[in-house]
């Protein structure tokens, strides 16, 4: 550990949420130009920081509980930060980051400049809410915090209006669903609270173990898995997300794309294994096959719906529907291989997709659009940004060498020794559809003459390349070197399905 | 428990009914953003229910030990959420501002038909 975190160590889950809350309401003192994205960069990398020392103190010393204000859970509000909160709170700052470095050009260009104060402001505010959501182990107050990253995500989206005025619609759309969504998690809370008189989850799937269920928790059970659904963009229920992360500014779909669906995901995990009763640390056979069918379809249709778009960010987003489907599979069957390989798909599809949502966001710095018409050959004129799409599509593919073979070896294995051939013939099935749409990017990026009339355009600046390059680059090592990854995923899938954490 | 002694239960499943189908049914979407306002207000109305107890005083420490009080946990969980629900609705009526501002209507289909119509322009 660096030696000067050293006294802070017993406060770190506290900081991780403070640090970007202090950030962003102090942004809008530093004014719309670089000193505002320079103070945006400052403060994710102190949560960064926190971040990693925080998954060191966990590996060597087991979960952290952290009463807030020194009143004792589960009368207080408590903290909680285990292996698998650990990693997520990782991914989140770290890619947030790299994205927060990306985006110094890309945002001058497309939020309009009298916006950059608030922007910056209340970009910190989301990274808060869902870092909040990660660390706190009590359930209303994790509604409080969803529902704050919720409302900062609404406004992120809709500031793309001045480059697409369809981002307001999108945004508006999202809040409806985002707002039916989180208060159908209330009202699940609401519920078990009634049934057992606490709001700590810790103590609340004690309680719920040991008492006999009944109508009262089978509602609740049911509304969260719709709430929880509509936040994490499951199949049926993910149509907000396409129009949401299409016409949102760039930087603000790859930040999305790379922690909010995750943190979504995070918490299914959180309730369904952690707080809910579970069958000796598995869901029960209904919740496997809703869930498990819903996965299966939605990375059939995602994969599809991808191969059939008209531009570069909305094939992204499809994938996405897609990918968010894999997780899922192996979060529903409850296999401990399986969930290593949804943990760790969950972090190399935020490095992957995070990068190509930057890549993305680099056409449209570049030609003002990122439709397929005005990305013929561009390989030939931005060699470097579409190399980099070629790689996370390769990964998103899951060709051995790449982190997205990794993931799915061990969600097939996961899925094969649970006894689901059907649900891994799917996971196959999409890889091979997940080849379609990345092949239909390289045939017009490559094959595809330059259209005569095209204006002379240059690669972008180093600046905004290496962070692509980071995250893509990181996707790949990680894909060669899987080892210590690996082990890490393992171990906390084997404490979320021990129960509790 | 009789029929009746749920009425809370039912008037507040009504009252969230009511808003979803607001939400789904209006096509204006300020009407839209008044039927999530009574969706979350039902939700409201079910917290409120969890704390009542018959015969119940306000939640005020007293010496007498055998007053009973009215549970004031979910009460104050639902002030929080109330402050949320009416940042949403702000948030909302922001954006249907900003759709208004650059759309000229506030209705679901006229702004759909304007995005089909700009799309076929552009290709």
């Amino acid at each position: 550990m660096l030696n000067f975190l050293q006294p802070w160590a017993d406060h770190f889950p506290v900081l991780l949420v403070l640090i970007p809350l202090l950030g962003g309401v102090l942004a809008p003192i530093f004014g719309r130009g670089s000193r505002g994205w320079a103070w945006a960069v400052l403060t994710t990398g102190c949560a960064t920081i926190i971040a990693i020392e925080m998954l060191l103190v966990v590996r060597s010393g087991g979960a952290i509980s952290y009463p807030l204000g020194g009143w004792p859970a589960p009368f207080g509000i408590e903290l909680r930060v285990d292996l698998l909160s650990a990693i997520v709170a990782l991914v989140v700052t770290s890619v947030g980051w790299i994205v927060t470095i990306h985006s110094r050009r890309s945002v001058q260009v497309e939020i309009p400049r009298d916006r950059l104060g608030p922007f910056w402001s209340v970009w910190l505010l989301a990274i808060t809410g869902l870092l909040g959501i990660i660390v706190t182990g009590d359930a209303f107050n994790m509604y409080v915090l969803l529902e704050i990253s919720a409302l900062t995500i609404y406004g992120l989206i809709a500031m793309g209006r001045s480059r697409d005025r369809k981002a307001l619609v999108s945004a508006f759309n999202y809040l409806i669903l985002g707002s039916i969504g989180a208060s159908f998690i209330l009202i699940a809370i609401g519920l078990l609270y009634a049934h057992t008189g606490t709001l700590n989850m810790s103590d609340l799937h004690q309680r719920l173990q040991a008492s006999d269920g009944g109508a009262t928790v089978m509602t609740a059970r049911a509304f969260l898995l719709v709430g929880l659904s509509l936040k994490m963009a499951l199949f049926p229920l993910h149509f907000w997300m396409p129009a949401a992360y299409s016409t949102a500014p760039s930087a603000v779909a790859s930040l999305l794309s790379a922690t909010a669906t995750k943190v979504g995901i995070y918490m299914a995990m959180r309730f369904l294994y952690t707080v809910l009763p579970t069958e000796g640390g598995a869901l029960t056979d209904p919740n496997v096959w809703l869930l498990g069918g819903c996965a299966g379809a939605a990375i059939f249709y995602g994969s599809i719906q991808a191969s059939r778009q008209p531009s570069l960010s909305l094939l992204l987003a499809y994938s996405s529907v897609a990918q968010v489907g894999y997780i899922v599979l192996g979060l529903a069957v409850g296999h401990i291989d399986a969930m290593t390989g949804s943990i760790l798909h969950l972090m190399f599809h935020a490095l992957m997709k995070g990068g190509l949502f930057l890549c993305a966001g680099i056409f449209i710095y570049r030609l003002g659009s990122n439709d397929f018409t005005q990305l013929a050959g561009i390989g030939r004129r931005m060699p470097w940004t579409s190399a980099a799409v070629v790689l996370g599509g390769l990964g998103m593919i899951g060709v051995p060498g790449t982190s997205g073979f990794i993931s799915k070896l061990h969600l097939l294995r996961g899925l094969l020794l649970a006894d689901h051939p059907i649900l891994a013939m799917l996971v196959l099935l999409g890889s091979a559809m997940a080849a379609i749409y990345t092949w239909k990017f390289v045939e017009i990026a490559y094959l595809k003459p330059v259209a005569e009339d095209a204006e002379e355009i240059r690669e972008v600046p180093f600046d905004m390349l290496w962070p692509v390059w980071l995250l893509i680059g990181s996707s790949i090592w990680l894909g060669l070197n899987p080892a210590p990854v690996v082990e890490l995923a393992a171990d906390a899938a084997r404490a979320l399905l021990g129960g509790g954490g | 428990m009789t029929l009746l002694g749920l009425f809370n239960h039912w008037a507040f499943v009504i009252i969230m009914m009511v808003g979803l189908y607001a939400i789904i049914a209006r096509n204006n979407l300020v009407k839209k953003i008044l039927g999530l306002g009574l969706f979350q207000t039902g939700i409201f109305l079910m917290y409120i229910t969890l704390g009542v107890r018959d015969g119940a005083a306000a939640p005020i420490l007293q010496d007498d030990p055998a007053v009973i009080y009215a549970n004031p946990l979910p009460h104050v969980l639902i002030l929080t959420a109330i402050v949320v629900s009416v940042s949403t609705m702000a948030v909302a009526l922001a954006l249907a501002i900003g759709i208004r501002e650059s759309y000229g209507t506030v209705e679901a289909d006229e702004v759909a038909a304007l995005d089909q119509q700009s799309q076929e322009v552009g290709c």
